[in-house]
């Protein structure tokens, strides 16, 4: 079941009365409970394409269909209301309100939606409860400056997923991490999509695309071709060894490896 | 580098630059404007004063005898022949005229003040100017110079004709050649006006008119100390004495302008410094990397600072440039009054005192973007590259909960942002309560101006209006006889009650000018006796109202002349002698600058001493009758007659100033507003640039627009109504303290403001208030803009 199509995306900045075609014709589709990487060299349009996907910035022409849904037709305040219950985004920069603790960031959102179907209690319990799945509930009542990178990236996956997404969207979630936060981030992310949530995620780091099902390689505003790795979890499932596991990691990174360098990486 | 620094902030803050540069043009108009117009009231007055040759000291005497020289013009020329600190002295005959004897010629009376004084334009202890300043030493005969009050109030222009008739028959046709300055009764505050014809005019309206006559002595001291010391020992009568301080101060309403312009300027100044200080911090803030870097390679806090200093020079020296040269025509405009009333040289502008304050404000904002820049100094290269986030963290910022909240997250994110960081909403809400009290200080000053309580300090017992026939006032003046202002009061009295006026009590107040002594300090006292009236009813501050005839009170200003307390003994001369008066309460009095000594009823007064009277006071029966209706058949009674009502009468008596404050009151209002309205304009656009990192990040999580302006709004809002109220609650001693002073001019020492608070309390911070948020709301479209790309660092 698709969760996420792309119709023939352009975006184009005016920049000193100069047309600069960021993404051209951009086709793709994403099925649901897909956790798809988008890849490609600097000012390629990577991260164009994902505001553009994600309703963060309106396309200059083409359609992006989500859950059965032209989002590209909405009005801002209905496209609002799709970032805030449909969606989840997570940056590389972990931003959050500087006067709030860890925890009210991550219920804001929920609080926003002003959902009828769940008390501010229920809410709560949730984001502790989500707080607890990620590692991070000793910090829940911290204040952002007082907490480490990776934890403030994994509140940042809290908080995105307070209104329980059909897609989480990620820009580089590693890309500000260290090499162990970056691993913890990314096991949380593959959790999140074992359990159904579908995820599409911009990065440069070959051991975050490797852990993807898909890879979308992208250049000049073109998809140049994609790449399937095959859902990674179920592969580790049946892996019983740490030792198999990681070699199963390298297997995937070699492959994609290989892939990328015919691309042209 | 610096030409580059200064290039690249002017071109990124635009707006904010602009609304600075806003900010010190308009301190720098509105202080040198009024400052200079201070200057040029005060210095053009002492000015004015030299070249119409002023007396050191102006004594006025109302004949009452028909002999050649009066016993009391016998008696000031003795006693100005005998002191040896009069260098000089010019004596000038006057008359004096009531208003209902000069017509216009389709017959109308003219509107002028009560007593006016005929004179010849060549007397010799005064000289009178053209409306251009120059002297004016010749008029042709059948032609007459008016006051400019006068010219003005009854819309008067040259060539128009006036008659002046008596009542012995004479009859005499002039011809309105023009206005001229008068220092000595030019003010509003002064209630004699003067008229000038010709010499040989005068003489013969002086010979066959039969008006009252009089002397105007103009007396040059070597001391005027000792002079006043000696003159206040004497007990003259006279019908005014006044020495130049005095005649200054009747100029007091002429610098009321300048003085609440310049309270607003002090405001403006204030609220430029601390949104120069803002947005120093601001701008370091946003250039903590820069200047991280720049310590890193090692220059000195000092270059560093003075690169940000520049910019704020460059705008210092632009905003007082063009605010040197606004003031100019701004300075003109409000002092454009006083020089129809004084003979102030080029048009009422000092360009080199304007220079030296316009350089003044820009030498204080130059300095104090300086000493802002001091955060500089504080910070570390580790600081300022790490945009002051070094990983150390001492206390936390919110204090309050999210979660623990029963708040909608954006008025929750507004009480927390504003609760966090109050320093940062500080400028707004002192702008706001700034704003209050210069709006309420007029709106105080009004309502107690037009409060019907005021007339207890104009030395008048609750009235509903007044009946003045100037003729019969001076008639019964002249007549010297107490028994006819009883006779008159029930003949008024009578009259009212054929004509249907249901009268409750007519009474009167007869004034005296008397000597009153307590020791070796004595003092010639503006003095009042009530007849018909009931002591009890007059409003003392300290004591016990007088009961006995050898019982008086006085106002503060008389008992510190001559120190004396509540139980003292005082001695009044009365009848040419010195009787003993028991001091048995302190009042005060907006009455002849405060002055005043009030006698009971018993008290036997010389009433051929008598010098003025406010005309008869009605009080009515029946409080239900339409006022209106009442003043109408009052005025059909009295054809003659001015029929004032309490308000009338007291506007009357404080020369207008409650018109003047009204329309200061709408300027102030829109200075206020603009001023407010730009000051969050301004705080606005620097939070949307600041914050655009967070709004970005809420977009991205869903938060729709309306919501992100919602939660900026309602932290103005929050912020601006903690202002508005602190200005509501302490606007009043704001008032106290300033309009105060204008009061405190007039005589009365201790006043309690009127207040209304629908008005301070309601509608005017609501109006502050809303056109505010308003403003805000919409700078606020900006946020439209603000995609998720301004999180890192915004396009």
């Amino acid at each position: 079941m698709e969760a996420l199509r792309v119709q023939d995306l352009c975006k184009t900045y005016i920049t000193n009365k100069r047309q600069n075609n960021v993404l051209k014709n951009v086709n793709f589709t994403i099925e649901q409970g897909e956790m798809t990487a988008v890849m490609g060299p600097s000012g390629s349009g990577k991260s164009t394409l994902l505001y553009s996907v994600s309703g963060m910035d309106r396309p200059t022409a083409g359609q992006v269909i989500l859950g059965g849904r032209k989002i590209t037709d909405l009005k801002e305040k209905e496209l609002a209301q799709v970032r805030l219950n449909e969606m989840g985004f997570i940056f590389q920069q972990m931003y959050m309100l500087k006067n709030l603790t860890v925890l009210d960031n991550i219920l804001l959102p929920a609080y926003q939606s002003g959902r009828k179907d769940r008390s501010r209690k229920e809410i709560d319990a949730y984001a502790l409860a989500l707080m607890h799945r990620l590692g991070i509930s000793e910090i829940a009542g911290n204040d952002i400056t007082e907490v480490s990178g990776g934890q403030l990236q994994r509140a940042c996956i809290c908080r995105s997923m307070m209104n329980h997404p059909q897609i989480l969207f990620a820009d580089e979630p590693t890309g500000a991490l260290n090499r162990g936060a970056s691993e913890e981030v990314m096991k949380e992310l593959m959790k999140l999509n074992q359990e159904g949530t579908t995820i599409m995620l911009v990065t440069h780091d070959m051991k975050v695309a490797a852990k993807c099902s898909r890879i979308l390689y992208i250049v000049d505003g073109n998809i140049r071709g994609e790449f399937e790795l095959g859902t990674c979890y179920s592969q580790k499932l049946e892996a019983q060894e740490a030792a198999d596991i990681t070699n199963l990691l390298r297997e995937r990174e070699r492959k994609l490896n290989a892939w990328l360098i015919e691309m042209g990486w | 580098m610096n030409i580059r620094i200064l290039k690249k902030d002017l071109r990124r803050k635009k707006s904010i630059n602009l609304i600075l540069l806003l900010f010190i043009f308009l301190s720098v108009t509105f202080v040198t404007g009024s400052l200079n117009n201070f200057s040029i009231i005060q210095n053009g007055l002492d000015e004015f004063m030299e070249k119409s040759h002023l007396g050191d000291f102006t004594i006025l005497t109302l004949d009452r005898g028909q002999e050649e020289v009066s016993e009391q013009n016998r008696e000031v020329e003795n006693f100005l022949k005998g002191q040896e600190e009069v260098s000089n002295y010019f004596v000038d005959d006057v008359r004096y005229l009531t208003k209902k004897q000069t017509k216009r010629s389709n017959g109308t009376n003219l509107e002028q003040s009560e007593t006016i004084i005929f004179n010849s334009v060549s007397i010799k202890g005064q000289k009178f100017f053209q409306e251009n300043n120059q002297e004016l030493e010749q008029i042709e005969p059948g032609s007459i110079y008016l006051a400019q009050k006068c010219m003005e109030k009854n819309g008067l222009q040259e060539g128009d004709k006036l008659t002046l008739s008596t009542d012995n028959g004479f009859q005499k046709n002039f011809t309105v050649a023009g206005s001229f300055k008068d220092v000595f009764l030019g003010s509003d505050m002064m209630g004699t006006e003067r008229m000038l014809v010709c010499q040989s005019d005068y003489e013969k309206v002086s010979r066959e008119a039969g008006l009252p006559s009089g002397k105007m002595y103009s007396v040059y001291c070597r001391d005027v100390k000792k002079f006043d010391t000696a003159y206040n020992n004497q007990s003259l009568q006279v019908f005014f004495c006044g020495d130049r301080p005095t005649v200054k101060k009747s100029y007091v309403m002429e610098t009321v302008m300048a003085a609440v312009i310049l309270s607003v300027s002090v405001c403006l100044i204030i609220i430029a410094l601390v949104m120069l200080k803002f947005t120093i911090v601001f701008t370091i803030n946003e250039d903590y990397k820069e200047i991280g870097i720049m310590k890193a390679i090692g220059m000195k806090d000092s270059a560093i600072r003075k690169l940000y200093t520049v910019k704020y020079f460059v705008l210092a020296v632009a905003g007082a440039l063009l605010g040197f040269f606004a003031s100019i025509p701004f300075s003109r405009l409000f002092i454009h009054q006083a020089t129809e009333k004084l003979v102030i040289e080029n048009g009422g502008s000092n360009m080199v005192f304007q220079f030296l304050a316009s350089a003044a404000i820009m030498l204080l904002v130059t300095f104090f973007g300086y000493y802002s820049t001091g955060k500089i100094k504080k910070m570390t290269p580790l600081d300022a590259i790490r945009r002051g986030n070094n990983g150390e963290r001492f206390h936390r910022k919110g204090m309050f909960r999210l979660h623990k909240s029963r708040k909608k997250p954006t008025t929750f994110l507004a009480f927390n942002d504003v609760t966090s960081e109050l320093r940062k909403y500080l400028v707004i809400a002192i702008t706001g309560m700034l704003g209050v009290w210069l709006v309420v200080m007029p709106v105080n000053t009004i309502n107690t101006l037009r409060s019907d309580g005021l007339l207890e300090w104009f030395g008048a017992q609750k009235c509903d209006f007044f009946v003045a026939d100037d003729g019969k006032i001076s008639e019964l003046i002249l007549s010297g006889d107490r028994q006819n202002y009883y006779d008159y009061m029930d003949e008024v009295k009578k009259l009212l009650e054929a004509g249907g006026v249901p009268v409750e009590q007519v009474y009167t107040e007869v004034f005296f000018r008397l000597k009153v002594r307590k020791g070796d300090k004595s003092f010639q006292s503006f003095s009042l006796q009530g007849l018909n009236t009931s002591m009890e009813d007059y409003f003392y501050e300290e004591g016990t109202a007088p009961v006995y005839e050898n019982e008086i009170a006085m106002t503060y200003i008389v008992a510190e002349k001559i120190d004396a307390a509540v139980g003292d003994t005082v001695y009044i001369t009365n009848h040419g002698r010195e009787e003993p008066y028991v001091l048995t309460a302190l009042y005060q009095s907006m009455n002849n600058m405060g002055q005043g000594i009030r006698f009971t009823e018993l008290a036997d007064l010389d009433y051929s001493a008598a010098a003025g009277g406010f005309g008869v006071e009605v009080l009515l029966k029946d409080k239900s009758e339409e006022r209106l209706e009442v003043i109408d058949e009052v005025k059909r009674i009295f054809p003659e007659a001015k029929i004032q009502n309490v308000q009338e009468f007291i506007d009357h008596m404080v020369g207008g100033i409650s018109q003047q404050l009204d329309s200061l009151k709408l300027m102030i209002l829109a200075i206020v507003l603009t001023i407010n309205i730009l000051v969050v304009v301004l705080m606005q656009k620097m939070f949307l640039i600041r914050e655009q990192a967070e709004m970005g990040m809420l977009k991205a999580m869903g938060f729709s627009n309306q919501a992100i302006i919602a939660w900026q709004t309602k932290r103005i809002m929050l912020v601006l109504s903690v202002g508005i109220a602190a200005g509501a609650i302490t606007g009043n001693y704001f008032s106290q303290a300033t309009s105060g002073k204008v009061f405190q001019f007039m005589g009365a020492t201790r006043i309690d403001f009127v207040v209304n608070p629908l008005e301070v309390y309601g509608f005017y911070p609501l109006v502050l208030f809303l056109a505010t948020v308003t403003a805000c709301i919409i700078t606020m479209k900006r946020v439209r803009t603000v995609n998720i790309q301004f999180i890192y660092g915004g396009k």
